[in-house]
């Protein structure tokens, strides 16, 4: 974005708004959703791989809690 | 021209709504364009109006769970091991926010939304699973503070969480970031409580000089019983709604690429202030491992007790207020959070700068899970003590598909243009999240083989 003149104030001017904001900043624009992308097997694998690794330490937080619970 | 959305403006014939969002965020650009113009004091003021974020996001993890790990690790390791440990973490926090600044002043979307709209929502779900369930279970500690904190001196827990939650209200009802940012900014100020306490506990300045050159010592050494209290630091430094709430916030905020610079030394900032004050914590209960008092079983109000005969009265009390004030600062970013992640996955109004008429799902969001937490907090012989434990823990296991996600969208070009990060960048976040893996499988061998555990360490 040009340097803005910093008189512009869009409470006086809203049309100061297309100057102080970059394009994709207003509302506007950001109601049309960015399309997709398509991931790559390799990051399937890791999204995959970093899935089961919560899930599975999920687990053993849970054993943990179970193991600490008073009177357990 | 079309009718803008919200508030009477008289709307420039572009065929674009302007809504009341817009130009209050481009009243906030106009501030910082001025300042930018300015002669004096020019950084200064720059720095003035580019701080929230990323001093908000460091600061509000700084909660009441992470504190109390701190107290604790104080109080049964006192100075030492810990010292460098904690300022690593911060670093390892500064270089994985740094990535959602740059996501978030150059895409000018928010996180959830980000992933929303790249990956899908069968990955977008996961990532809002990890965030909607860490974030309520953080919540609900922030309230068990806010009740220990104020307990201290006697306040019924009713009106301690319903005080709580007027200052939530009365903040995220402004109807306007800059007012929000300001007000949490002001009070999470007050996170500085801890360096009176420890400097009230007359720290052998000695012993902090030699654990941060030498990583020691580590009384005990690296036991299966250490790996909790490990992982619950790095927790208390590195967690997904930092991720969400930053950007989050730099896109409510409307920050541009231009002020990448100043939103980093920002975010550095809030990065030495938390460590600071997280160093300062530790000192606080090292006299309680000097002293040799079993703190295992303490909880927030049994740290400020427990501290009175060597910080006194007074220094019991400002830790008992440290406590109150952490979990306050971090209840309105971490319901802040949660309320913009679920505004940008739905694609419904998320910003601090609508008014309530106009987001009402965002606000609803925003309020319903304080006062949930609160609720439950108030529910008498609630078993809540375990959440304290292991909120932290859960929030580094969650936290490595979090991080390659944002990785893959900073690299992402359809989303970055030119301004994807460097090799460093990116390097640097992929060994934080390989160290979070290493460290979370640590700790899943020290529960589930505590003894060959024990026994492995022993050979080291």
């Amino acid at each position: 974005m040009p340097d803005a003149d910093a008189t512009l104030d869009p409470q006086a001017d809203p049309s100061a708004v297309f100057t102080l904001l970059e394009p994709d900043q207003l509302v506007a624009a950001k109601r049309t959703p960015l399309g997709p992308r398509r991931l790559t097997p390799s990051e399937k694998i890791l999204l995959w791989a970093l899935r089961l690794y919560v899930l599975g330490l999920l687990a053993v937080v849970v054993l943990q809690i179970v193991r600490n619970w008073p009177g357990g | 021209m079309r009718q803008a959305d919200t508030g009477g403006a008289a709307l420039p014939s572009r065929g674009i709504d302007i809504t009341h969002e817009d130009m209050d965020r481009a009243r906030d650009r106009l501030a910082l364009e001025r300042a930018r113009g300015s002669h004096r004091l020019r950084w200064l003021r720059l720095l003035w109006l580019l701080a929230g974020p990323g001093i908000l996001v460091m600061l509000g993890e700084n909660d009441a769970p992470s504190m109390l790990s701190y107290a604790a690790t104080g109080a049964r390791f006192g100075i030492g091991f810990f010292l460098p440990f904690v300022l690593v973490t911060f670093l390892m926090a500064l270089v994985v926010q740094d990535l959602t600044v740059r996501l978030g002043s150059v895409s000018h979307r928010g996180h959830a939304e980000l992933i929303f709209d790249r990956f899908g929502p069968f990955w977008g779900r996961f990532a809002m699973a990890d965030l909607v369930l860490g974030n309520f279970l953080t919540l609900i500690t922030e309230f068990i503070g806010i009740r220990a904190g104020l307990g201290f001196f006697g306040v019924p827990p009713l009106v301690a969480v319903g005080l709580a939650l007027a200052v939530v209200v009365a903040a995220t009802l402004t109807s306007r970031y800059w007012t929000w940012e300001r007000l949490t900014l002001g009070l999470a100020a007050c996170n500085a409580i801890f360096v009176p306490v420890a400097l009230l506990a007359h720290p052998h300045w000695g012993a902090v000089g030699h654990a941060l050159a030498t990583w020691g010592p580590l009384p005990g050494g690296l036991r299966p019983s250490t790996m909790m209290i490990l992982v619950a630091d790095i927790g208390a430094t590195v967690t997904p709604w930092m991720l969400f709430f930053q950007q989050g916030a730099v896109v409510d905020k409307g920050l541009q690429p231009r002020d990448l610079q100043g939103a980093r030394i920002e975010t550095s900032i809030g990065a030495a202030l938390a460590a600071v004050f997280a160093i300062a914590c530790i000192l606080a209960t090292a006299p309680l491992h000097r002293h040799g008092i079993a703190a295992d079983a303490f909880r927030a109000a049994d740290f400020a007790r427990a501290l009175v005969p060597y910080v006194g009265q007074v220094g019991g009390a400002l830790f008992a207020l440290g406590i109150f004030e952490a979990g306050l600062v971090a209840a309105i970013t971490i319901s802040t959070s949660s309320a913009y992640a679920l505004g940008e996955a739905t694609h419904t109004s998320h910003s601090l700068n609508r008014p309530l008429r106009d987001a009402w799902p965002f606000y609803i969001t925003l309020l319903s899970s304080a006062v949930l937490a609160a609720i439950l907090v108030l529910v008498p012989h609630a078993p809540l003590e375990f959440v304290v434990l292991v909120v932290n823990v859960i929030a580094v296991l969650s936290m490595p598909p979090a991080l390659i996600l944002l990785v893959l969208l900073v690299n992402d070009r359809a989303v970055m243009g030119e301004r994807t990060p460097g090799v460093w960048a990116n390097g640097a976040t992929i060994a934080v999240t390989a160290v979070l893996v290493a460290v979370g499988l640590l700790y899943g061998a020290s529960v589930v083989a505590p003894t060959a555990f024990a026994h492995q360490l022993a050979r080291f």
